[in-house]
């Protein structure tokens, strides 16, 4: 399953009417039901152009902001994404500037991967990332950004998320003094729960699958 | 027909697919506090249950929804007309707790916390989803007239704020289930329609019995879990005083039986392995029907013997391990 388009926004919404008209219910761990498409494949080709947040988003800007830029505005939590991409593990590595020195180094790297995926401790987190795999590519002159997120809820996480992510590639991009080139993101379930279903359904204007 | 205050319509927040532990703590519910429990209509039993457990489940669960003791409900989106169900949760309704749910929610992001926890963790977002499914859940019950909620797992709201919607699951089941492992109760989840509905009808006792601590730790929330095992310890020692009382009894002697305290103790099942002497506890149990001021016992019993019964059957009936966290 693939959506392509040129914005945040664009292909925010193509997804979920993709997902409202072919997802399947599936159980969830947390009680509802879920509409899910699985390996659903996002790509944005100019992530930095507006409108990158959707205008049917339900959530206020402050909200919008406050997550968008959590990937590049140090947090102080130990218990953070933020704090796996800059000081992962019993060693604090930070792996931002890890990938910076490895494209810098070689700028046709394809090792510049970051995760955020500990699995000494995930395994048995409540609240274990989502996004756990990062790659950076510079091709074209470009930064390329794709993602693994093994779990994306289409309506609430979604579009923030890609907003976050792309912060992230734009601020990676401007250290390394290169250009924002795509990003692309593979949800491994990607998935609508029931209570945004009518709220959803009734932006995209489709019957229930 | 309401079987006293103390016992409440339940909505049930797990999976929609049932498992071996969810459907322990349905049939719990229903044979502690539930007058019914409430489901969603798409709820059903799991796919990974082996067949023959599931056809036991399944049978008990239908009989249940026909008596009534399970109720569905919908949303009215769903416009499913093969779908029978009780209850149904109209569109306007739906949008009105969706942005009530919404707007809760961007006022603990910008407060910079959640449930009392701070808000930017590992997952800042897998915390907001958690809190709004429980936000929602709440909302859901509200909608639906349904007084409490029973989860598969604990909700991290429950650590902090509070609805009266957690009654069931922060006290009463927390009382309930410490005092039937004190009595070392097996698995409830085998249990027969006829079963539960008997079982129920001797619950009076407990809900009463329990009634007064568990208002009394619902002033004081947090509820201690100490004082909790403290209240529930109480419980079980008036238990063993009622059986020294029992074996007194010189009512009892009619049984041709030498009663001593031990073959009481035993024969009743409650503090010792069970079935030691089954044919002394079935006429004990026609005893005590008769004998109002030991019906909690006689729930314990009851409760014990046939759940013993049923899970033996079941573990008979099916070449699969049964695993149980209760």
């Amino acid at each position: 399953m693939e959506v392509k388009g040129t914005t945040i926004s664009e292909v925010w919404s193509q997804s979920i009417t993709r997902l409202l008209s072919e997802g399947k219910w599936v159980p969830t761990d947390r009680g509802l039901r879920a509409l899910e498409l699985c390996n659903m494949q996002l790509h944005v080709t100019e992530p930095l152009t507006q409108p990158r947040t959707p205008a049917q988003y339900p959530f206020s800007k402050q909200f919008i902001e406050e997550y968008a830029n959590s990937l590049i505005s140090e947090v102080v939590s130990t218990e953070s994404v933020y704090n796996r991409l800059y000081n992962f593990g019993s060693k604090g590595l930070d792996q931002v500037s890890a990938v910076c020195d490895q494209l810098i180094s070689s700028w046709s790297s394809r090792r510049a991967v970051l995760t955020t995926w500990d699995p000494t401790v995930d395994s048995q987190n409540t609240h274990p990332p989502c996004t756990i795999y990062l790659q950076l590519l510079v091709r074209g002159e470009k930064l390329n950004l794709t993602t693994v997120l093994r779990s994306n809820d289409a309506w609430l996480a979604a579009p923030v998320d890609m907003l976050a992510l792309t912060n992230l590639q734009a601020h990676i991009a401007s250290k390394l003094k290169i250009d924002v080139g795509s990003y692309s993101q593979l949800s491994v379930s990607y998935h609508l729960y029931e209570m945004d279903y009518l709220t959803a359904s009734n932006f995209c204007k489709v019957g229930t699958p | 027909m309401k079987q006293s205050s103390e016992s409440f319509d339940i909505m049930y927040t797990g999976s929609s697919e049932i498992t071996l532990e969810s459907w322990e703590k349905i049939i719990h519910a229903l044979i502690t506090y539930g007058e019914r429990i409430w489901l969603h209509t798409s709820v059903s039993i799991s796919k990974h249950i082996p067949n023959d457990l599931s056809r036991l489940i399944s049978r008990t669960f239908n009989e249940l929804k026909e008596d009534r003791l399970i109720c569905t409900w919908d949303y009215e989106y769903s416009n499913n007309p093969s779908g029978y169900h009780l209850k149904t949760l109209h569109n306007e309704d739906i949008k009105a707790l969706y942005s009530n749910v919404n707007y809760q929610i961007e006022n603990y992001s910008a407060m910079g916390t959640l449930s009392g926890q701070e808000l930017k963790g590992a997952e800042i977002t897998s915390k907001i989803i958690q809190y709004r499914h429980e936000l929602w859940n709440i909302g859901l019950a509200s909608l639906l007239n349904i007084s409490s909620i029973c989860y598969d797992k604990s909700p991290t709201r429950m650590k902090g704020n509070y609805s009266s919607h957690y009654k069931y699951e922060i006290i009463n089941k927390q009382y309930t289930e410490n005092i039937f492992e004190q009595l070392e109760m097996p698995p409830v989840g085998f249990l027969s329609c006829l079963d539960i509905k008997e079982i129920r009808s001797r619950s009076e006792t407990l809900r009463t019995r329990l009634a007064e601590p568990i208002n009394s730790k619902m002033i004081e929330m947090p509820p201690c879990e100490d004082s909790i095992k403290t209240e529930c310890d109480n419980i079980i020692s008036e238990l063993n005083s009622l059986i020294s009382e029992l074996a007194k009894d010189k009512s009892l002697r009619y049984l041709g039986k030498d009663i001593t305290k031990e073959s009481v103790i035993a024969s009743l099942s409650v503090l010792m392995p069970s079935f030691a002497l089954y044919t002394f506890a079935d006429k004990m149990m026609l005893w005590l029907k008769g004998n109002r001021k030991y019906s909690f016992l006689f729930f314990a019993l009851e409760t014990k013997n046939r759940a013993f019964e049923k899970y033996s059957k079941a573990i008979k009936a099916s070449s699969a391990e049964i695993y149980y966290k209760r």
